[in-house]
């Protein structure tokens, strides 16, 4: 019973690391420049697929395209900041067709040059942790771990450096921030380049759980969506609280009901809040 | 470029295709293709029918005849489609050079379904009523084919020949089934868990739609059957990608055999959990569908030791399998990816060249007469279609997976089982 019921919690855990994870890069595009980056997905794609291309180009097995992974994203998002997303920052329907058209031709190229055939990545940490008859896979805590350090980053970065003083003075007034010197135009390109490169670091993360293909952004795409939108824009509270709040309750309920029911609870508990309290749990009242 | 301009680009890209193997470089063009294709698709529904002149019927055009094919090139199901491909422009190879049917030249129509049940029934409408093929061979999920069987083979009276193996429920005069329905598959793979792997309990995992669920009736029905204890079920969402909480149940319901009919990304996304999990080795899992194009996705160490039944694998050792593979790699490069999807289109393809030959013409009522009791020596065997059921005999192999993703181990050849399918079709509704 005790192992149930830690294994149900460990499950409810490391599935809310995971989408905190994969939701971080979304929630800072999206709370910060506005911009709602359908294409957000693709990137957790590409980050899994850098891994997948390091490692068959014979460096070390995972670690290499861990570190490449953001770095590849990054780049990929700047190209597309740089390219067209800097002339759509204040029409946001443009941009969400923008990005949902960039998300299309990032999956049917990656399909075009790499092939539709699933790929798998070399897990790097392997096993069980082991405790008094008590078991659960390494690698699951190492991503409950990794999450929790991926945060206190973020929150360090936007809290106490130069940098989160000038996305800060960005987003209350832009103008006064470019009077004072701010290169508001850089900030932006910095915001939406992070978004991109912890999709990547999320996509490398996950590679090895899940099957990689150029459709698996799509499997993430809805519920990262849910766990921003739940939580509240604009607050790293937010994706914690919203990813957290989604996590554990999926989890949860699927210990106990079949799968389609505990995501069908979910949705509807999302609705709920959104028609209760459309500025999120955690977010703040306009 | 014009609508029509699109419409012939297509044509053009999907004329390579037919001609040549699916090299990288043409389905690239193909795809690109598609692209395309789709922004022209949707132009064309929205202007009604296209005005654009084609040959009159299958029949039409002086010496040429068109036979028409869906697959899924995109979508979940992608990665299933290119055996079917190059193992369908290998049996036209073949027919056309052997002078063709009725002294025709036979053109391969190739559209992509996208593993979706709409897209797959404007295409079937587009095959029928606009390019006016002979016949279909298509190649799509459950859900599609059942969309497909009603409102495109039977509403156009159109012979269609499915080569995927499927729960078993359609039952048409223009619908014929050549591969393996859990009759041919679970039902005699069990008994043989039970006596070679002694397995005395069962449990089922499968994707929450007509296969899966269909499929895990039919082991529930097959445990109930030979005494043996079900265990329980889970049906799982298409893009589950935590499946913690499942793995977690079947665990602790530790059975002997764990019966898998989990489609597209989920299985392998499944499969890394379960094994992350650290359950290989401590419940067997058994497939109706784990082949050549499943194990390069998991890594070597967790590859073996899975059992499979199938109707065809790469490793069959028979002359007419040679002979196909022999065909196959000349047509698509030495070492191309095949598997029984591939097997299972040549054989639909030669049935109906076959049928056309034998009613002389191809006029569907008098083609769909002839497939009645057809019989043809492909890869796996004699493959024969029942009149009653329009569903074939087939081969039934239990093979277990090695490190070598294209070496499954045949431990178990059943023979030719024929056809039983789970809800009777009477002799009126196939007439």
């Amino acid at each position: 019973m005790l192992n149930f019921v830690l294994t149900s919690v460990l499950n409810g855990v490391s599935l809310a690391a995971v989408l905190i994870l994969i939701s971080l890069g979304l929630a800072i595009i999206f709370g910060l420049r506005g911009v709602i980056n359908l294409a957000h997905g693709e990137f957790f794609m590409l980050g899994a697929y850098t891994v997948w291309v390091t490692e068959n180009a014979g460096l070390p097995p995972f670690w290499a395209g861990f570190v490449l992974a953001p770095l590849v994203t990054a780049l990929a998002g700047w190209i597309i900041e740089r390219s067209f997303i800097q002339f759509l920052y204040r029409r946001p329907i443009e941009t969400l067709l923008g990005t949902w058209g960039v998300s299309i031709v990032l999956r049917e190229l990656v399909r075009i040059v790499i092939g539709p055939e699933h790929h798998y990545a070399t897990q790097p940490i392997t096993g069980q942790f082991e405790l008094l008859g008590f078991s659960y896979p390494l690698y699951r805590i190492a991503i409950i771990l990794f999450t929790a350090a991926v945060v206190a980053l973020m929150v360090y970065l936007f809290a106490h450096t130069d940098f989160g003083l000038r996305v800060k003075a960005t987003i209350s007034d832009r103008g006064m921030a470019e009077a004072v010197g701010i290169n508001t135009s850089r900030v932006d390109q910095m915001v939406f380049v992070l978004g991109a490169g912890l999709a990547g670091l999320a996509g490398a993360v996950m590679s090895p759980v899940v099957a990689i293909n150029p459709n698996m952004g799509l499997d993430y795409f809805a519920r990262t969506f849910l766990v921003v939108i739940i939580g509240g824009i604009g607050s790293m509270l937010g994706v914690l609280g919203g990813g957290s709040l989604i996590g554990m309750l999926e989890a949860g309920l699927s210990a106990f009901l079949k799968p389609i029911v505990a995501q069908v609870i979910v949705l509807v508990m999302a609705i709920l809040v959104i028609r209760l309290r459309p500025q999120g749990i955690f977010g703040k009242a306009k | 470029m014009n609508r029509y301009q699109k419409d012939s680009r297509i044509q053009e890209l999907t004329d390579q295709l037919q001609r040549g193997q699916l090299s990288r470089r043409n389905f690239l063009k193909i795809a690109g293709g598609f692209i395309g294709a789709a922004a022209a698709s949707s132009a064309l529904a929205a202007c009604g029918q296209p005005a654009t002149a084609t040959t009159p019927a299958g029949e039409g055009g002086a010496d040429r005849v068109r036979l028409g094919m869906m697959t899924t090139l995109s979508g979940i199901g992608s990665i299933h489609a290119p055996p079917t491909i190059n193992a369908a422009n290998l049996a036209l190879d073949e027919i056309n050079a052997a002078g063709g049917l009725l002294g025709k030249q036979v053109d391969l129509l190739i559209e992509d379904n996208h593993t979706d049940v709409d897209i797959a029934v404007q295409k079937g409408l587009k095959l029928v009523q606009e390019k006016k093929v002979a016949a279909f061979i298509d190649f799509g999920f459950s859900n599609s084919r059942f969309a497909v069987a009603e409102k495109v083979a039977l509403a156009n009276k159109t012979v269609m020949l499915s080569p995927i193996f499927y729960e078993g429920g359609i039952c048409n005069r223009y619908f014929f089934n050549i591969s393996a329905l859990p009759n041919q598959g679970i039902n005699p793979f069990m008994p043989w868990l039970m006596k070679e792997k002694a397995a005395k309990s069962f449990y089922g995992i499968g994707s929450a739609y007509a296969w899966g669920i269909g499929s895990i009736d039919a082991v529930e029905k097959a445990a109930a059957a030979n005494g043996v204890k079900f265990l329980g079920r889970e049906e799982a969402p298409f893009g589950m990608t935590d499946w913690s909480a499942i793995i977690q149940r079947l665990e602790a319901a530790a059975p002997d055999v764990c019966f898998v009919f989990v489609a597209g990304n989920d299985l392998v996304t499944f499969l890394k959990q379960f094994f992350d999990f650290g359950l290989n080795g401590k419940v067997q899992l058994a497939f109706t569908y784990f082949q050549e194009e499943v194990t390069p996705t998991i890594a070597p160490e967790f590859r073996a030791g899975h059992l499979s039944t199938n109707t065809w694998f790469l490793s069959y050792d028979s002359l007419e399998s040679k002979k196909f593979l022999e065909g196959y790699y000349r047509v698509a490069g030495q070492g191309t990816l095949v598997t029984m999807f591939g097997e299972g289109t040549y054989d639909a393809i030669w049935m109906w060249a076959k049928a056309v030959e034998k009613a002389g013409t191809f006029e569907t009522e008098k083609v769909v007469d002839a497939l009645e009791g057809l019989a043809f020596k492909g890869p796996q065997g004699e493959v024969t279609i029942d009149p009653k059921t329009h569903h074939a005999t087939v081969r039934c192999l239990i093979a277990e997976s090695t490190e070598d993703s294209n070496n499954f181990k045949i431990l178990a050849d059943l023979g030719m089982i024929p056809p039983d399918p789970p809800q009777a079709c009477d002799a009126n509704s196939v007439r």
